[in-house]
């Protein structure tokens, strides 16, 4: 609670402000994008391949360096800080990957805790030591995802759905105001994947925090996202509900006519196996 | 009626490197100067004659003293294989002290250096260093530095081996280091770690199974090297060999030599078992990875 | 955080760290505590002996490049010709012995390895072969000069035997363990059309390894041009004669100068090496 009610309570918000992201190889990865996420959202990015959408995700917590334009996390500005202010937006920001990026040598224990390396005071980051709280922050944090059993056990013994769960745990772990996910399902079969979404979603409800989530299918992007940004070639050329995202919407966004299997991870599958097991 | 057969494919580069190993071959046997080629018949039935006398010596009773040149009074056999097995002794200290140091000087050298983890440009330095470190024989390093500074000691010896041990050891882990996923390390960073926090969190346990596997590794090359030494002066094994060897001692150079094998073979033994346990780990851990082959020695430049 | 979580599980306990990381720490901890203690292993000759070492480092910091010189300048009168090219001489014996002992012993080794693996050869004359071979592998390169050179007379030829073995003794290590490694389906094939065991080996095993071993036989060339630097000091020719030589005299600025040429040659000669290494796996 202390820890939260420290930062800044006013305006939350991820303002990008006429925000482009050109590649050091030249290549444009946003232009001129302008967008508000307000505070506790569950935004949904979504785009073909080579759009923009992780360019987008990773240019809010400094992973990509914003080339021109203003981008804030709250009340700090991204862009062109220095790294120990940098450090502290991506402290506030917890990120989960497509390939889970684990050190699956270690234990996900060790995994989660990595969340907790901000909060580190001088001499515990010299000897590598946590503290008993950050070890139930920890804790708390498996126990959201439902694998709190799995603590001490090596990363690399878990299936592909757990490890995903242990990034989330990491990423909660950092008791961020923010979470990003860059396709954090698409190395998942269906049933796990919408299991993944659900953590995600029931996260973003309970906590409030705000979620920016890049995907690839089109069903999940409706079932769960507030808000869906469509993206094209790096600019944002749909912003609206999941309602308003109809097929028409979709096919402006890929540029082509879908089909069946455009749209959904597996219709079938999802419906086979009973649809969503209870929350 | 047949149809037209396709040429085979010339044989002439395979030929030609042939006859061009050939060449090299006969151009540097012939310049070779005094070499006394005529000698060379005659060299197994010599060799053979001597492994004789080495396998008498060898097969002596311990308590029994030898006769003839180099006997101290009061010497037997035992004394000799005693001498033996503490000297070897000495060379496998020096050699396990060498490592230490290697180890401890180029881990952290070798994070300065990596593509993928180096902070600043002081990288292109350190690989010079690296590189440099290899290209030198570390004989070089004993006669030059180590020897003037530190006398005719096994400490003389162990620095030499260590500072050489730098340059293959650096290479090998920032190798190792390249050699990572950089998932995690984007992830660590991503939650707003420090560069010391990503290395130790993200990078070390990935490379470091690997790492600890090449010292193991240069531990084994650094016995034998520390022979080398010994005959320079630096005491140990190989002092003992040159003098034996040299004054044609042959029952006690057969009982030294079988110390020097056996020890050497028992201590590979076990480097190699624990080598692998490091990199396979064990039994139960399937996955992971597990699939990695063995660090192929043939990159270990001695 | 602002809400709880729905129900508190069970936290399982930490598992005490294995007892193979416990035993590794405290093995290598111990052991290096032994060396440091049996060797009476002490940095302090670098604060006591820095100036009677530092003579010497300074000497070696000015290269002799004179001492380099292959011809006689003009006005020194009492310059010997033979003597300015030994250097050059013993260098080129140098690069004479390592090819020469690399590729014999590389032709024995391809013949060993054959007898060295399980794929290629029956399991007795395997276990045989493999303990012979570690033998060999466990005996450094100049206990095999110091050997050849009590043998014989000194001079390269005991040199050339010298890392002749010592070179067999690495690449059939090496290749055996390729041959270990190769596809099985061409020796089924070769015996499945009855060949014999050396139609097999031909045809089925040894053009897999080849470029393995070809690669191996570079490398221990590598191996041998800095080795020959160091057996020429027990007399088995080459440019450790003269290291030894100039080390007896003490004659530091005329060592680094060689050091220097050696470092060179040896950079040069890893580069061809490792370009043809790179083409061949
Ligand atoms: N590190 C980089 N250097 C240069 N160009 C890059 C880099 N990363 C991405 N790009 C380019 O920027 C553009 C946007 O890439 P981005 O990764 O944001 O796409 P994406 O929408 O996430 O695609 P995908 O669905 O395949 O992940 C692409 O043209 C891509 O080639
Ligand atoms: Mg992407």
């Amino acid at each position: 609670m202390t820890e939260q009610g420290s930062r800044a309570t006013a305006g939350r918000d991820i303002v990008f402000d006429d925000v482009s992201v050109v590649y050091p190889n030249g290549t444009k990865g946003l232009i001129d994008v302008s967008l508000t996420i307000p505070e506790g959202q569950f935004v949904v990015v979504v785009g073909l391949s080579g759009a923009g959408k992780s360019t987008l995700i990773r240019s809010i917590n400094g992973l990509v360096p914003v080339t021109s334009g203003s981008l804030r996390v709250g009340e700090t500005e991204v862009v062109g800080v220095g790294r120990r202010r940098l450090r502290q937006v991506r402290s506030d920001v917890g990120m989960i990957f497509q390939g889970f990026n684990l050190v699956t040598r270690r234990s996900v224990m060790k995994n989660v805790l990595t969340g907790r390396l901000h909060a580190q005071s001088w001499w515990a980051k010299l000897i590598g030591y946590h503290p008993p709280a950050d070890i139930e922050i920890a804790f708390d944090a498996l126990e959201r995802v439902g694998i709190v059993e799995k603590a001490w056990v090596r990363a690399s013994h878990l299936s592909g759905g757990q490890q995903q769960r242990v990034a989330i745990a990491r990423a909660l772990a950092q008791q961020p105001s923010v979470v990003l996910a860059d396709e954090p399902v698409a190395s998942l079969d269906p049933p796990t994947a919408n299991q993944v979404m659900r953590d995600l979603q029931r996260i973003n409800r309970e906590l409030g925090i705000t979620t920016v989530v890049n995907l690839h299918f089109l069903d999940l992007a409706r079932r769960y996202a507030d808000r869906i940004i469509g993206m094209r070639a790096g600019r944002v050329v749909f912003d609206g509900t999941g309602e308003q995202a109809d097929d028409k919407v979709f096919e402006d966004i890929y540029g082509r006519s879908l089909t069946a299997e455009d749209v959904s991870a597996t219709p079938t599958q999802v419906s086979v196996a009973g649809g969503d097991p209870a929350p | 009626m047949s149809t037209t057969r396709p040429k085979a494919p010339s044989k002439l580069p395979a030929t030609l490197g042939m006859l061009g190993m050939l060449a090299l071959l006969i151009l540097c046997a012939v310049m070779l100067e005094r070499a006394n080629w005529d000698r060379l018949p005659g060299v197994p039935g010599e060799v053979l004659g001597y492994l004789a006398k080495m396998a008498e010596g060898v097969a002596s009773d311990p308590r029994a003293e030898p006769t003839g040149r180099g006997v101290a009074p009061g010497d037997t056999y035992g004394t000799w294989w005693w001498i033996a097995f503490d000297k070897m002794i000495d060379s496998i200290a020096m050699a396990w002290i060498g490592t230490v140091i290697g180890a401890s000087l180029s881990f952290p050298l070798a994070f300065l250096a990596a593509n993928n983890t180096a902070p600043g440009p002081l990288r292109f330095a350190i690989r010079g260093l690296f590189n440099g470190i290899r290209a030198i024989p570390d004989l070089v390093f004993a006669i030059l530095v180590m020897l003037p500074i530190f006398g005719l000691t096994p400490t003389a010896g162990a620095m030499a081996l260590g500072v050489n041990s730098i340059g293959t050891l650096g290479k090998l882990t920032l190798e190792s280091i390249e050699a990572i996923d950089p998932g995690p390390m984007e992830a660590v960073r991503a939650s707003g770690a420090t560069w010391l926090q990503t290395m130790r969190v993200a990078v070390v346990p990935q490379m470091l199974p690997e790492t600890m596997a090449f010292w193991l590794y240069r531990f084994e090359v650094n016995i034998r090297a520390s022979a080398v030494l010994g005959v320079l002066g630096a005491g140990g094994i190989g002092k003992v060999l040159s003098d034996v060897i040299g004054h044609r001692l042959w029952e006690r150079a057969g009982i030294t030599l079988l110390v020097v094998i056996v020890v050497t073979v028992i201590v590979d033994q076990i480097s190699a078992s624990v080598r692998h346990r490091i990199i396979h780990g064990s039994s139960s851990s399937r996955r992971g990875r597990a699939d990695e082959p063995e660090p192929l020695p043939v990159t270990v430049t001695a | 955080m602002s809400a709880p979580a729905p129900t508190r599980t069970a936290r399982p306990r930490k598992p005490p760290p294995g007892p193979s990381a416990i035993l590794g720490v405290v093995s290598i901890v111990g052991i290096t505590i032994f060396a440091v203690t049996w060797i009476n292993f002490s940095l302090a000759p670098l604060y006591t002996n820095l100036t009677g070492g530092w003579v010497v480092i300074r000497e070696a910091l000015q290269p002799d490049w004179g001492y380099l010189r292959w011809w006689c300048p003009a006005d020194d009168a009492g310059c010997n010709p033979t003597n300015r090219i030994r250097l050059w001489k013993a260098l080129l014996e140098t690069f004479n012995i390592a090819v020469l002992a690399s590729m014999a012993g590389c032709v024995l080794a391809m013949g060993m390895s054959l007898l060295a693996s399980s794929v290629s050869a029956p399991k007795p004359v395997v276990r045989v072969v493999k303990v012979f071979l570690s033998a060999v592998r466990s005996l450094p390169d100049i206990a095999y000069a110091l050997i050849f050179v009590a043998a014989m007379s000194p001079g390269p030829l005991p040199g050339v035997l010298a890392l002749t073995i010592f070179n067999m003794g690495i690449v059939a290590k090496l290749t055996s363990e390729s041959i270990d490694a190769v596809n099985p389906g061409p020796i089924e094939a070769a015996d499945a059309a009855g060949a014999t065991r050396w139609q097999r080996a031909r045809t089925a095993i040894v053009p897999q390894v080849l470029p393995n071993y070809l690669s191996y036989s570079l490398y221990v060339f590598e191996l041998n041009i800095r080795a020959s630097a160091v057996i020429g000091f027990v007399g088995a020719g080459g440019i450790g004669t003269i290291i030894n030589l100039e080390f007896n005299r003490g004659n530091y600025d005329r060592l680094s100068a060689i050091v220097i040429v050696i470092f060179v040659v040896v950079v040069a000669l890893d580069l061809t090496s490792q370009t043809l290494r790179k083409r061949l796996v």
